[in-house]
């Protein structure tokens, strides 16, 4: 904690001097004079993120000024949801604030605070976010949680083989099939690292690009399945056949989690990768890869000719347990930590290598989008036409039936519509 | 009468540790698995709906039941595979010597790691690019050379057992060894002096002597491998498709993912029900054998 609480001045004193007013104004902004708060202890529940580390290594800063202590628990991201549930059905009130990804909230909502008076009380500018988030973070009139960590899908690419071997950064699915083939031809890597293994959904994030892409969907208006209509048909064959057909992934893609496919192209071992940007801090960092950043560059998703195809964002928001018997005190820190000011100061620390943001002025700020190259600018612009999943309870085992199915139609045993059909029937029976 | 207060007083604390955190849980989820409670509506239970929750597992649900076939393959697989690897084991470290006890107190190491652990070392041991496991068995046998271990549902199953038989094979070697102990050596060598074969050594004087504990170990495993979680969520989830979807993996499943209590503790007890049955056998074999 000591070696925390000096890093954390030490960078605040840099970035100070090298005229980042930001953060200084950030240490005493939305929060309550007077400390009204003091001595109260907080618990925070949350998923393993060196974005919350980072925000760990901020508190001393908080809690000297409201006299408000925070604590964080960190669980994996495989386990977070079954602790979340666990928790919060106990209705002991353990944790003040949790955190929750998009889709789970609308079947979480019962067990959330409603943030509409606190926000109001703190006068955060919800507008402050993309809408895509500000949607995300709704459930009917209620905001039921804050942005605190956003994903828009890239595609990474090996900026040094393609340079090599002169070929462009692919912008559509058809193109990826193209630059991997020569790839495949020049060097032992395999042209585009997926993931088709069965694992809480992963394998269907680029799935709802090409779903998007083709102009299908994945459910009505009235939440009825139409991810099996012919557009769906189509867009899920060009999904499997980077596999099947066209053999540009590695042979493992079939039973690679996303994590699987992010060792393939660290190791080498793949030229492409479709995944969320957050992976860039894995796929540069040299103790868990064997490439620089250097040879990392990054595009917008590649979609279909002539198509701006919506593409995919996820969210977790930071929310106040329903049972939390200390909702002011944990209003005060969320109000203090959601600060655009407190997400730049992470981005411009060089030594955490922070990517993630949430608030469109620090997407479009052009010190933020010096360091990242750009990153920021691209995904703003992703998010300008970003989708979020169904925000309906059922879509969790929606999800469930979807991943098993794309996880038995890249086995090849199995047509693509009729195990689209056979999901659709499952998926009416559930809505 | 008096020493029997006290008997009472002194297990008091005991009893009251197991019924607030084993016998209320299990009245609880019982109570829940006769009542509708989808967390996603409300946070709180909703009302009895008798046996419906049952009805719906057994009628239509093909997930359900999918599960219950992959599980009775599974622990099929895993006890018979699990018992002749411990049997093995202890035959081989029956006799005294350095090397046999140290490999005895070894054999405690697998037993103590997480089952979750295992799952995800396996997971990277079996990767066909870089798992160290996959690729050796590919050098040694080249038909398995381009297998992907985790995308094949049979292959799936088996890496599954693998791991299973891994964790639970030395703790039972340890219970067979204790059976052989009491098995007397003088009839063994009486068989071996009249020409009897070590197999038929075995097969009639060994294995009659040592049913009973094998029986109690066949037992315990079944029980444990019902129960098997930690492997399945750590090492396929459940895939690829539905392929390795046990029971005990099912309930989590309905419970966590879909947030439907009722039919999670419905599905939680036809599970318990099983075991119960092969608690109930283990508890006469018990009593009757006297072990």
């Amino acid at each position: 904690m000591k070696q925390d609480r000096r890093h954390f001045l030490l960078s605040s004193a840099a970035m100070l001097g090298s005229g980042l007013p930001g953060l200084a104004a950030a240490q005493s902004g939305g929060v309550t004079p007077g400390k009204p708060y003091k001595g109260v202890e907080l618990n925070v529940l949350t998923v393993v993120a060196p974005q919350f580390r980072a925000h760990e290594a901020r508190l001393p800063a908080f809690e000297e000024l409201t006299g408000i202590k925070v604590k964080y628990q960190y669980v994996p991201f495989t386990s977070i949801r079954d602790k979340l549930t666990a928790e919060m059905v106990a209705e002991n009130g353990d944790y003040d604030v949790v955190s929750v990804m998009d889709i789970w909230a609308p079947s979480l909502k019962n067990l959330l605070h409603p943030l509409n008076e606190g926000i109001r009380a703190k006068g955060i500018d919800m507008g402050r976010y993309p809408d895509v988030y500000q949607r995300a973070s709704r459930s009917e009139a209620n905001w039921i949680g804050l942005p605190i960590r956003g994903h828009v899908q890239l595609l990474f690419y090996r900026k040094d083989v393609l340079a090599e071997l002169r070929l462009p950064v692919p912008k559509t699915w058809a193109d990826v099939v193209r630059v991997s083939q020569s790839i495949q031809a020049s060097t032992p890597m395999s042209g585009i690292a997926m993931y088709y293994g069965k694992s809480a959904g992963q394998n269907l994030m680029v799935w709802f690009d090409f779903l998007w892409g083709r102009g299908a969907d994945l459910l009505d208006a009235r939440n009825q399945p139409v991810f099996n209509s012919p557009a769906g048909i189509a867009a899920t064959q060009d999904y499997l056949d980077l596999l099947l057909k066209d053999k540009v992934t590695p042979a493992g893609s079939v039973s690679f989690n996303e994590t699987d496919a992010v060792n393939s192209m660290a190791q080498g071992k793949s030229a492409m990768l479709p995944t969320w940007w957050w992976r860039y801090q894995g796929l540069t960092d040299p103790k868990a890869s064997t490439l620089s950043p250097e040879k990392v560059g990054f595009a917008p998703l590649p979609g279909y000719p002539g198509a701006a195809a919506p593409s995919h964002t996820n969210l977790w928001l930071y929310g106040i347990d329903r049972f939390s018997k200390k909702k002011a005190a944990a209003m005060e820190f969320l109000a203090w930590l959601t600060q655009p000011a407190i997400e730049k100061s992470l981005l411009l620390d060089a030594s955490q290598r922070e990517i993630v943001s949430v608030q469109s002025v620090n997407l479009a700020d052009p010190e933020v989008n010096a360091l990242s190259m750009g990153m920021h600018r691209m995904a703003g612009e992703a998010l300008s036409n970003a989708r979020v999943l169904p925000l309906i309870p059922q879509w969790p085992a929606i999800s469930d039936i979807l991943d098993a199915a794309i996880s038995k139609m890249a086995l090849g045993s199995v047509p693509v519509k009729e195990a689209l059909d056979d999901a659709a029937r499952k998926v009416r029976k559930l809505v | 009468m008096k020493n029997n207060r006290l008997a009472f007083l002194l297990l008091l604390p005991a009893l009251l540790v197991i019924a607030v955190t084993t016998v209320f849980p299990m009245l609880y989820s019982l109570a829940l698995s006769f009542r509708s409670w989808k967390l996603s509506y409300s946070a709180t239970p909703g009302p009895f709906v008798g046996l419906e929750n049952y009805a719906e597992l057994f009628a239509g649900d093909a997930e359900f039941v999918g599960a219950v076939s992959t599980t009775l393959i599974f622990v099929l697989a895993d006890v018979l595979a699990t018992c002749l690897v411990a049997l093995g084991g202890a035959l081989l470290l029956r006799r005294a010597g350095r090397v046999n006890s140290l490999a005895r107190a070894l054999l405690m190491l697998p037993f103590v790691m997480s089952p979750a652990l295992i799952g995800i070392s396996l997971r990277f041991f079996l990767n066909p690019e870089y798992g160290v496991i996959a690729a050796s068995l590919g050098r040694l046998f080249p038909a398995l050379a381009s297998l992907i271990w985790l995308a094949d549902p049979a292959w799936a199953m088996v890496a599954l057992v693998i791991s299973d038989v891994w964790h639970w094979a030395p703790y039972m070697t340890l219970i067979l060894l204790g059976g052989l102990a009491s098995v007397p050596r003088e009839t063994e060598e009486a068989a071996s002096v009249d020409g009897a074969s070590a197999l038929r050594v075995f097969c009639d004087i060994t294995l009659p002597q040592l049913k009973p504990v094998v029986a109690v170990v066949i037992l315990l495993k079944t029980v444990f491998a019902l129960k098997a979680f930690d492997a399945v969520f750590s090492l396929t989830d459940g895939g690829p498709g539905n392929a390795t979807t046990t029971l005990a993996y099912l309930v989590y499943q309905i419970g966590f993912r879909y947030y439907d209590m009722g039919h999670a503790a419905a599905a939680g007890y036809v599970l318990t029900a099983v075991m119960l049955v092969l608690a109930g056998f283990y508890l006469r074999l018990a009593f009757r054998k006297g072990i």
